[in-house]
């Protein structure tokens, strides 16, 4: 009875402070708690001590990147929903169709974005797959 | 009246002595009256016409010569002439065929013989056979004409200077590129047709060839009408006389426009080549910032009253369109089809730019960039773009070598004349068997479509150009090692300080 009550985590991922600051700042008040860390590892390090069931992750980030972090972290978390975000693929691209396919990522997040798109795909995850589940 | 013929009939050894003279002489000879009727004949004229005694004393010229050839000549009038003024002719040339043999050309003369009175009594005749000088002389004109025509016709520049660097000749060639007529230069120095900065090295070339030192080819230029300078290879070589002495000197030249229109459009084509490789990375580079200023954006449109964001988020918009416009700023001066423009450049300055373009494609390689820069290199005059174009290759090259993780080193000094340039990595390696091969254009090791092999060819030429050189050393599986040498005083030094 209590999950309920839990907010749900969202951790953003990417190496650009101004993007973390932007998510933080305009997801201060919504139904989810929003954390961002600035790569790979540090994120993998989160994860190791919360539960983080949505992941918005940057692909492109320095020492590991999006990729190789996603599988890391489907590892330790297979739960775990990955939204890939990135500026370097198209949705249509070989990598990111691959990843939509095997279920790496749950859904895909080109930069530019609309803030309104990311709490769509969140409330969404929540919704649809959280929420049945707690 | 017949006095020769009477002293020749009357003295039997003076007659002899004529007629030894006569027969010794190497012309045919004919002696005629004031009839035109031939005297004497000697045997010359006998064995080169197949004629007899018979059938020529006594006889008219016009009997013995065709009518034509009497009348094309007007033999006939000029002996009337010379009888009447008593001076001698310089007749002309008459082609002659005597039965069943080929023609001749003689050459005739007439002159009077006088007697004691100073009257003219007879007209000599003299014809000598010019067949074979003739001949001899038409041949030497065709083939003189024949040489004309080649040099005429040539396509390259073929310019003939005496030992003092005076024009002796040039061809239609330079006529056209020049817009200057061969009649006109005729004796002007060339150097006067030379750019001022290519003097130097060209009176040392000339010295060299004077004191017969082989001379290599030559690329400067030559200046037209206008005084626009058209680049163009040279190459020389010297005229010697019998003894050996230089007497003058041969200089071909060729156009380079075109060449140098094809070069540039190959480097232009090489460099979309690799702009084709890192565009995926300037796309990621110039999202992140419009992804924050669109963040940023929406912020302030739900959050306008709030005082820190309205501090804030103008701040990060600003941040980073600055970095997208640096971005593009970048992107087209590299991709930018550049005038040849020289100017004094940083090369530090030059490297950073790159990186700072490519620094996606880096993060995408996990290279990591180690820099060694000597801040005390000075600054060179290069063409700012081209040097870039040769970064960008050495370090997309270095990217694709590394195939995991790796560390790209840039390392700078100055070594005597030189800056020398190192880019070094720790990637695959170049196998050895490659090693002669890798500034070949066309030369790769990729699959079809990643590129194009003309990276380092390229980058070649345009180190070439600039008067340095550069060098590799790689062993597989060890890593590869670019050397670029650049000169401190380059050819373009010069040209600026003009």
């Amino acid at each position: 009875m209590t999950d309920y009550k839990k907010r749900i985590k969202v951790l953003a991922v990417d190496d650009e402070y101004d993007l973390c600051w932007a998510f933080e700042t305009r997801f201060k008040k919504e139904i989810f708690d929003i954390v961002t860390v600035r790569n790979g590892e540090a994120a993998i390090e989160m994860l190791k001590k919360n539960k983080y069931p949505i992941i918005i992750l940057d692909s492109k980030l320095p020492g590991i990147d999006g990729f190789e972090a996603a599988k890391i972290i489907k590892i330790i978390d297979p739960d775990t929903y990955i939204i890939i975000f990135t500026g370097y693929y198209d949705r249509e691209d070989k990598e990111i169709q691959e990843g939509l396919k095997s279920g790496l990522f749950y859904d895909f997040l080109c930069k530019p974005f609309e803030f309104d798109d990311v709490k769509r795909m969140i409330k969404k995850v929540i919704k649809e797959n959280i929420s049945k589940n707690s | 009246m017949n006095n020769i013929r009477n002293d020749i009939a009357n003295n039997g050894a003076y007659k002899k002595l004529c007629n030894g003279i006569m027969s010794s002489i190497p012309s045919s000879v004919l002696i005629v009256d004031e009839q035109l009727k031939v005297i004497l004949a000697n045997r010359n004229f006998y064995v080169k016409s197949k004629r007899s005694e018979s059938n020529t004393v006594g006889r008219s010229i016009s009997e013995i010569f065709p009518k034509v050839l009497v009348e094309y000549t007007g033999i006939t009038e000029k002996i009337k002439n010379v009888f009447k003024f008593g001076e001698p002719n310089d007749g002309g040339e008459m082609e002659y065929r005597a039965p069943g043999l080929p023609a001749r050309v003689y050459y005739y003369r007439l002159a009077p013989l006088m007697n004691s009175l100073s009257e003219v009594e007879n007209v000599i005749l003299l014809m000598d056979d010019v067949t074979e000088r003739k001949h001899l002389g038409e041949r030497v004109r065709r083939t003189e004409e024949h040489l004309a025509r080649v040099v005429e016709s040539a396509n390259d520049i073929i310019i003939s200077i005496d030992p003092e660097g005076k024009i002796i000749s040039w061809n239609g060639t330079v006529e056209r590129i020049t817009g200057h007529r061969s009649v006109d230069v005729k004796g002007q120095p060339l150097l006067n047709f030379l750019s001022e900065s290519d003097s130097d090295n060209f009176s040392s070339i000339i010295k060299g060839l004077l004191k017969k030192k082989k001379v290599s080819a030559w690329e400067s230029s030559i200046l037209n009408k206008d005084g626009e300078t058209v680049d163009v290879s040279w190459n020389f070589s010297s005229i010697k006389d019998e003894q050996g002495n230089v007497i003058g000197i041969v200089i071909i030249g060729r156009d380079l426009t075109e060449r140098k229109v094809l070069e540039a459009k190959l480097t232009q084509s090489a460099k979309m080549a690799s702009l084709g490789t890192i565009a995926g990375g300037i796309a990621h580079e110039i999202r992140n910032p419009l992804a924050i200023i669109d963040s940023c954006a929406q912020i302030l449109e739900k959050q306008v009253d709030n005082k820190k964001i309205r501090a804030l988020a103008p701040e990060k918009i600003r941040n980073a369109t600055k970095r997208a416009a640096e971005i593009v700023n970048n992107l087209l001066k590299f991709a930018r089809q550049s005038e040849f423009t020289i100017e004094s450049v940083d090369i530090h300055q030059i490297i950073d730019a790159t990186l700072e373009l490519m620094e996606n494609q880096l993060s995408i390689q996990h290279a990591k960039i180690n820099k060694n820069y000597d801040f005390n290199l000075p600054e060179i005059y290069a063409n700012r773009n081209q040097l870039q174009q040769v970064f960008m290759n050495l370090i997309l090259n270095a990217c694709n070598a590394i195939r995991e993780k790796g560390t790209i080193g840039i390392q700078t000094y100055c070594s005597e004349n030189f800056i020398n340039i190192v880019f070094e990595d720790n990637g695959i390696g170049i196998p050895g068997k490659y090693l002669s091969r890798i500034f070949d254009p066309f030369f790769t090791t990729q699959p079809v479509g990643r590129g194009t092999g003309l990276g380092l060819s390229i980058s070649y030429g345009i180190i070439e150009q600039h008067g340095g050189s550069i060098d590799v050393e790689s062993e597989s599986g060890k890593g590869a090692r670019f050397i670029i040498k650049l000169p401190i005083r380059n050819k373009f030094i010069r040209r600026e300080n003009l």
